[in-house]
């Protein structure tokens, strides 16, 4: 069974602190998706999820499971699985034990919990595992553990905390594949807070990007790196490299580089961003195609960070390892249409 | 090879200490328990030992220093235990706590025994309010249940469990009870699956201290308890400062036996609370 969730308006702020935590946040989560929250520490974001968890009161809004209010339930009636960074595994249970926590609670019968535990084991990659005690485990084992106690009982809502920021970056993207594949099976709607963009975007369906307790942009991962919704949000996901200052009208954006095409609609004074990747070089001629002249060239081996001027405007872009590109060159860089947008200065 | 005998040489000074203070003071007195050494007209073997397991002062002496050390150790505990859960949601609880053991503590059990006889025995404070209300209490002191040794013990080492349980209570306890919360466990469930469990080595430990404590102190039976039967500390000073030459070597004996029974009881206990817990948690240990 899953549920949608909605977080209408919360507000938080701590208990002798002068600057709110959340301010008027709002996130809608559909049934069986996949919603990461990101955003730098500080903003907020495991506040929220705490919030959702029952594990914090906020001082203002409402958090709607499947439609009912929940502020007044404590997180026991909440029909939820949380893992935390840390995992947090019952020293005094064994893995199996810890696995099927959620179920003794409930009553379950001892044979419906065996196999629930034994097929959770399984699915974590964990099988024969469930006599062992968590210190004998790795912390990428015991994270795994923590995923299947959290999913044991086939909570409606599964919301992770970092959940993957403890291991090394090999196992993160293991782990990465596991939860999207635990998903699939499970299917319990997925509310996931990180810090780490390529963690958000490779786990999520939606990204919400929290930028000092607000909501600066919920969009599908790609959208949010085409089209970022404000200079914080580029900058925080690291897109604020081009940013050239012009004028907006319906359809274009006047600039020292010209007229661009262009969908967007802002409106004025604004500046252009578009992305070092999203730039491609080339001879052509048309729309949007901006001639310009290499001032450096600084080989990454998996890439080239090139640096280019046009008409006084400075172009950080990024090609291939193999490009044949020297200080000095004169060249022609297209700026796709789909690549470009536009936001307040 | 080498290192290992400088460690030796480096602690040697520390060891010899402790065996001739405690180990020659044990074997000293071990020696006069067997009619070995000492001024006494005990024959030489076991003489002393059988004479004072003879009779029923033993056996009676026995049980009510068991008695006293089980009731006085579970009250204690309990009451320990449930306060600390109680006070340490606040930091004016925790503050309360602190205070309130810092109170107790530092007062001999000697001054305690005092204050209790004080309040608790027939001519006491408390029997003079309840008289004046027109309850007729029952002997409180030098009675059958040593209820003011109870009473003085528990008054004493609850505070003690106290502390201890709420240092054990500042670990990742609390993170492991939101989680048990989130995985839809009912406050009391938290509690019987969760708190107690992680806390039980904690009170394990603090319990064995306590009820070895009990049962070997003399002053507190000494002052509040009965003619007959004597807790077997009191039985031992009597027959050690008895005018009998043969009192030393019996006094020491039942000093001894104190202290094999006090270890055996610990074992039992230790083995006994492990099951009880595994029992209640439904964990294996």
């Amino acid at each position: 069974m899953t549920t949608d969730i909605t977080i209408a308006d919360l507000d938080h702020t701590y208990p002798g602190a002068t600057t709110p935590t959340l301010r008027r946040v709002t996130l809608e989560v559909p049934a069986g998706t996949r919603t990461a929250v990101l955003g730098p520490s500080g903003s907020g974001k495991s506040t929220l999820l705490s919030i959702v968890a029952g594990l914090s009161t906020p001082t203002g809004g409402d958090v709607r499971l499947a439609g009912h209010s929940v502020l007044r339930q404590p997180p026991h009636r909440r029909d939820l699985g949380v893992v935390f960074q840390r995992p947090l595994l019952f020293p005094h249970l064994t893995v199996a034990e810890n696995v099927a926590f959620g179920l003794r609670m409930r009553g379950t019968d001892r044979a419906a919990i065996q196999r629930r535990v034994a097929e959770l084991l399984d699915a974590v990659a964990l099988p024969g595992y469930g006599e062992r005690r968590s210190g004998e485990l790795s912390g990428g084992q015991q994270q795994r553990v923590a995923l299947a106690r959290a999913l044991a009982a086939r909570p409606g809502v599964l919301l992770l905390d970092e959940p993957f920021s403890a291991l090394d970056p090999q196992l993160r993207g293991d782990m990465r594949a596991l939860l999207t594949e635990l998903h699939r099976r499970e299917g319990s709607t997925t509310l996931f807070v990180t810090h780490d963009r390529d963690e958000a975007t490779d786990v999520a369906d939606t990204v919400t990007v929290l930028l000092g307790g607000r909501v600066a942009q919920h969009a599908p991962p790609a959208d949010l790196f085409r089209r970022p919704a404000t200079l914080a949000v580029a900058r925080f996901l690291g897109g604020a490299g081009n940013a050239i200052p012009g004028t907006a009208s319906a359809g274009h954006f006047d600039c020292p580089l010209g007229r661009l095409r262009l969908d967007t609609d802002h409106r004025g004074a604004g500046l252009l961003l578009i992305r070092p990747a999203a730039i491609v070089v080339g001879d052509q001629q048309g729309e949007n195609v901006v001639s310009a002249t290499i001032t450096a060239v600084t080989d990454r081996g998996t890439h080239l960070d090139i640096q280019a001027t046009s008409a006084g405007v400075t172009l950080q872009l990024t090609t291939g390892p193999a490009a044949p590109l020297r200080p000095g060159d004169d060249t022609h860089l297209w700026l796709p249409p789909a690549h470009l947008s536009v936001v307040t200065p | 090879m080498n290192h290992r005998r400088t460690g030796l040489l480096l602690i040697l000074p520390a060891l010899a200490t402790v065996v001739l203070l405690f180990g020659g003071g044990l074997g000293y007195g071990f020696a006069q328990s067997l009619g070995l050494a000492g001024f006494t007209d005990t024959p030489v073997g076991l003489a002393a030992y059988q004479r004072v397991t003879e009779g029923p002062a033993f056996t009676d002496g026995l049980l009510l220093s068991l008695w006293i050390s089980t009731v006085a150790t579970g009250l204690a505990v309990a009451i320990g235990v449930a306060a600390a859960l109680a006070l340490r949601r606040t930091a004016a609880g925790r503050r309360t706590a602190t205070f309130l053991a810092q109170l107790g503590l530092p007062v001999p059990h000697l001054i305690g025994a005092v204050a209790i006889g004080l309040l608790l025995a027939d001519s006491g404070l408390l029997a003079r309010v309840a008289r004046t209300v027109g309850v007729a209490l029952p002997a409180l002191v030098a009675d059958p249940h040593a209820v003011a040794v109870i009473a003085e013990y528990v008054w004493k080492e609850a505070p003690f469990v106290l502390i201890v349980v709420l240092a054990a209570l500042g670990g990742p306890v609390a993170e492991h009870e939101r989680i048990a919360a989130t995985l839809g466990a009912r406050p009391r469930q938290v509690l019987r699956h969760v708190t107690l469990p992680l806390l039980a080595p904690s009170i394990l430990a603090v319990a064995v201290l306590i009820f070895a404590f009990t049962l070997g102190a003399y002053e507190v039976p000494a002052l509040l308890g009965r003619a007959y039967p004597q807790p077997l500390p009191v039985l031992a000073y009597q027959r050690f400062t008895a005018a009998e030459l043969s009192g030393r070597a019996e006094g020491v004996a039942i000093a001894l036996l104190i202290a094999v029974i006090a270890v055996a009881a610990a074992l039992a206990y230790t083995g006994a609370s492990r099951r009880a817990v595994g029992r209640v948690t439904g964990a294996r240990r």
